[in-house]
């Protein structure tokens, strides 16, 4: 095959553009520390990589949802535990006061107490989160239970949950309701003591003892059930900030380039290319011309 | 015979001379494009025949002949059309990749991420005000991101058709340069004995073929008569010997791009998009951007009906008394379904929507009423005097064509529309628009993020509570659901934007790989044709020193011939 000075020329040239190239994509993968970064340069590499960013968001944003969880379920918690020694006192108050050796006086004035009491359960029950109920479901637009007249306390809220979503399907109730069983139960159990105390009702004072004291079970199962869930939320977090190291860790082995592999080819197409340089030069040399003088 | 052999030198001096000037020719054009090496061919000319015996008449230039292997001048047409069409594509995608982002800003996925995790935060605290603004902000930044890259792309378009009238220019100038020299190469070599002599204006032809093979695909056919045809890959005729055909960009029709057509009989050239940056182009304008418009356009029609279907159910933080549709129709008195200029009043199915006047406490109509809808009958003044007949609202089509449900002081919400009305004429609904060319946060919504729904009224009480997050949760549901509304293939918004980022980055990478190919084997082809056609400055050297000897010696000829010429009139003297 004839060869053409001009054969040599273009050989010499695309060899120099490709290592050209060579240093251009070499140097970009260095200074982003990316095997690529745009979608030209992988297009199916690429849209792995923005599924996992998707994936990466999802996850940053279950984790701060499941920080609202915890801190409206950990707020509950605190309310709930601050009930279980009113109760207790209450307890204490109706034992004392069933006593057949003490009268209607010091009876009325331990339903003081009693009232006081259970104003404290009432502002604890009425607690607010960030500004609304805790305890009213989503109504939040007035105060979780109110006293009628008598004394009896009623739920004010409603029946729906607050529920986080911790994912775009998944969701996880934050709240406990006052219409709860054990806040009825202590509610309508401290309402008997007190007016048993008024009364000077010896009977209706015994009988608030078993009262109260289921009260107080109720309201320690209830407080026990938000820490599960508190518990649960805690995995829950956990999980995924596991994942999140693991989805880390997958878009650095999908995304980091090698720089060593890198830099040992940036320095072989360095070489080639002072090579190509050095030929182009030596290639004017190489002539007939040079010899007919 | 001393005479003779004066003779016979002299047509060596002469023979020798023009085969120097084939030699300087080579060397003038050692770098000219598309210049084919040529060869004297030198015979011994016709000998005398004298007494039996054959005494030579020196030396002729026989013929001059161009160094050419029409087979590998063919596969280089070819290679150069498809070079042409990989580049143009290359450059024409290279030229969009900013639209689509990259792994430092990605773009769409990334907004729409921001949008759902926006709207997560807000389900999660649907009492706060600022939640309601960021979710406003990332829906605009969408609006904004969606709107702006179409426009980016239709703009790209716009250009690559812009480029087609200068390009058939160059192919019609070029289609006359090739008639041209067609006629000049009949010209000069008539017929006979000179067919293909003309050896520069056949690599001027050649040159022109080659680059207009870079603009069009073209399929040639040469004549004994140093005549050529060039037609189309479909066949229709462009060159035939001095004959032309011009092309031109014929009218756009509708929302298409104008198709490339015959001047002289207006009919469109068939195969011109499988070569050349002629190819690239109409490829490039038809099918990947256009692709990009439309992905685009089904990922913004998808997103809005669909969270559009959700929100006009539900109810946000601000007592709205009023709702104005905000898409009109121009026939009230006509179907509801049937008024074309609203994107999606195709949509409405027979079913209903539910409304709730909160007039009490105590409620007049606990649980709401529902609207019945027939698609095909039911029209939008009918369903206006229906919600009338609810106690505590009125509602009327206004002048613009618009339906206006107004409760007074009393707050009106919807639920449970199964018709798709509210979506279609936009009550109460979060995006307006219907496509990537006029999405846009709705006008309600942009100025009173309050109206953002993320609370369901009671289905039995109608009531609304302020910490309700079921809407918001339900449209949170869509980041991730695979929907389809416009028979496109289902996919959740995230996974569509990827998608598309996707399909652009095998486009550019497909493209990336055929100019690859091409080029290499361009190369592989040059080489060949240089092996064969190209000029070797050394070789000639020496051919030249060849022919310089053969010279000097003819020259030493006659001196000796002059010499003897001498000896002999030296006797007579």
């Amino acid at each position: 095959m004839k060869v053409t000075t001009q054969q040599m020329y273009n050989s010499l040239l695309t060899g120099i553009r490709n290592q050209l190239q060579i240093q251009a994509d070499g140097n970009e993968q260095i200074s982003s520390g990316r095997r690529f970064s745009r979608p030209s340069q992988d297009g199916l590499g690429y849209k792995t990589s923005l599924d996992i960013r998707h994936v990466q968001r999802g996850i940053s944003t279950s984790l701060e949802a499941l920080g609202v969880a915890k801190l409206r379920l950990g707020t509950s918690q605190n309310t709930l535990a601050q009930m279980t020694p009113i109760i207790q006192r209450a307890q204490v108050l109706a034992v004392q006061q069933a006593s057949a050796n003490l009268g209607s006086a010091e009876r009325k004035a331990a339903a003081v107490e009693v009232s006081s009491l259970q104003d404290q359960l009432l502002s604890l029950a009425n607690t607010s989160f960030e500004g609304a109920p805790l305890f009213a479901g989503t109504a939040t637009g007035s105060a979780a239970m109110t006293l009628d007249a008598s004394g009896n306390a009623l739920y004010q809220g409603n029946t729906q949950d607050r529920v986080v979503a911790i994912t775009s399907t998944e969701t996880l109730a934050t709240n406990v309701r006052a219409d709860h069983t054990a806040f009825t139960q202590v509610f309508s159990s401290i309402q008997a003591l007190k007016t048993a105390l008024t009364t000077n009702d010896v009977a209706g004072i015994k009988g608030s003892i078993n009262t109260l004291n289921a009260a107080g079970n109720a309201m320690t199962e209830l407080t026990a059930e938000v820490g599960g869930r508190l518990s649960s939320a805690q995995i829950r977090e956990q999980t995924f900030q596991d994942l999140q190291t693991q989805m880390d860790t997958r878009l650095s082995n999908h995304e980091a380039v090698d720089v060593a592999q890198v830099a040992t080819r940036l320095a072989q197409s360095q070489t080639a290319l002072q090579a190509a340089y050095s030929e182009v030069s030596r290639l004017n040399s190489l002539s007939l011309v040079n010899y007919l003088r | 015979m001393i005479l003779k052999t004066l003779s016979v030198a002299a047509s060596s001096l002469l023979t020798q001379q023009k085969a120097l000037d084939v030699i300087s020719q080579n060397i003038a054009n050692v770098n000219t494009p598309g210049y084919s090496r040529q060869t004297a061919e030198l015979v011994s000319a016709v000998p005398d025949h004298i007494s039996g015996r054959d005494f030579g008449n020196g030396v002729n230039l026989s013929t001059i002949r161009r160094s050419i292997d029409p087979i590998l001048v063919q596969s280089q047409l070819t290679n150069n059309s498809l070079t042409s069409l990989a580049q143009t594509m290359q450059q024409g995608l290279s030229n969009v990749e900013a639209t689509f982002g990259n792994l430092n800003a990605p773009g769409l996925t990334s907004t729409l991420d921001a949008f759902f995790q926006a709207q997560q935060q807000l389900a999660n605290m649907p009492e706060d005000p600022v939640s309601r603004l960021n979710v406003k902000a990332r829906a605009q930044d969408i609006t904004l991101r969606v709107s702006g890259m179409r426009q980016q792309l239709v703009d790209s378009q716009a250009a690559t058709d812009q480029q087609i009238p200068q390009l058939i220019t160059q192919v019609n100038s070029l289609l006359d340069k090739i008639a041209g020299l067609n006629r000049s190469i009949q010209t000069r070599e008539g017929s006979g004995t000179l067919a293909g002599s003309a050896n520069d204006l056949r690599d001027q032809r050649d040159t022109a073929v080659m680059e207009l093979t870079k603009l069009i695909p073209v399929q040639q056919v040469t004549s004994s008569d140093g005549g050529l045809l060039l037609q189309t890959p479909g066949g229709d005729l462009l060159v035939q010997n001095n004959t032309v055909r011009h092309l031109k960009l014929g009218a756009a029709a509708g929302s298409s791009f104008g198709k490339v057509e015959f001047t002289d009989t207006g009919v469109p050239a068939q195969g011109l998009e499988q070569g050349g940056k002629l190819g690239g182009l109409i490829t490039l304008r038809d099918n990947q951007l256009a692709n990009y418009v439309q992905k685009l356009d089904s990922l913004a029609t998808n997103l809005i009906f669909s969270v559009n279907q959700l929100h006009t159910g539900g109810t946000g933080s601000t007592a709205v008394t009023q709702y104005t549709s905000a898409q009109a129709t121009g026939n009230p008195a006509g179907a509801v379904n049937a008024d074309a200029t609203i994107p999606f009043a195709s949509k409405i199915v027979n079913g209903s929507f539910t409304l709730h006047v909160l007039d009490g406490p105590p409620v007049t109509n606990p649980g709401g009423t529902a609207i019945n809808i027939t698609a095909g009958t039911t029209t939008l003044n009918q369903i206006a005097t229906a919600i009338s007949a609810v106690a505590g609202v009125t509602a009327n089509v206004d002048a613009g064509g618009h339906l206006v449900v107004n409760g007074g002081a009393n707050r009106v919400a919807f639920t449970n529309d199964t018709s798709n009305f509210l979506a279609a004429y936009e009550i109460n609904t979060f995006f307006h628009g219907g496509s990537a060319a006029d999405i846009s946060v709705d006008a309600a919504v942009g100025s009173d993020p309050g109206r953002i729904a993320t609370a369901v009224a009671n289905t039995t009480t109608s009531a609304i509570a302020p910490a309700d997050n079921t809407m918001a949760l339900s449209i949170l549901g869509l980041r991730d659901k695979a929907v389809s509304v416009d028979g496109s293939t289902a996919g959740s918004p995230v996974q569509r934007a990827a998608t598309l980022a996707s399909t652009y980055g095998l486009d550019v990478a497909a493209a990336s790989q055929q100019l690859s190919y091409r080029q290499s084997e361009a190369s592989s082809l040059s080489q060949q044709r240089q092996s064969i056609s190209g000029v070797n400055t050394d070789e000639e050297l020496v051919k030249m020193m060849q022919f310089q000897r053969a010279y000097e010696a003819s020259a030493k000829v006659i001196q000796t011939s002059n010499k003897l010429l001498d000896s002999v009139m030296g006797l007579i003297r």
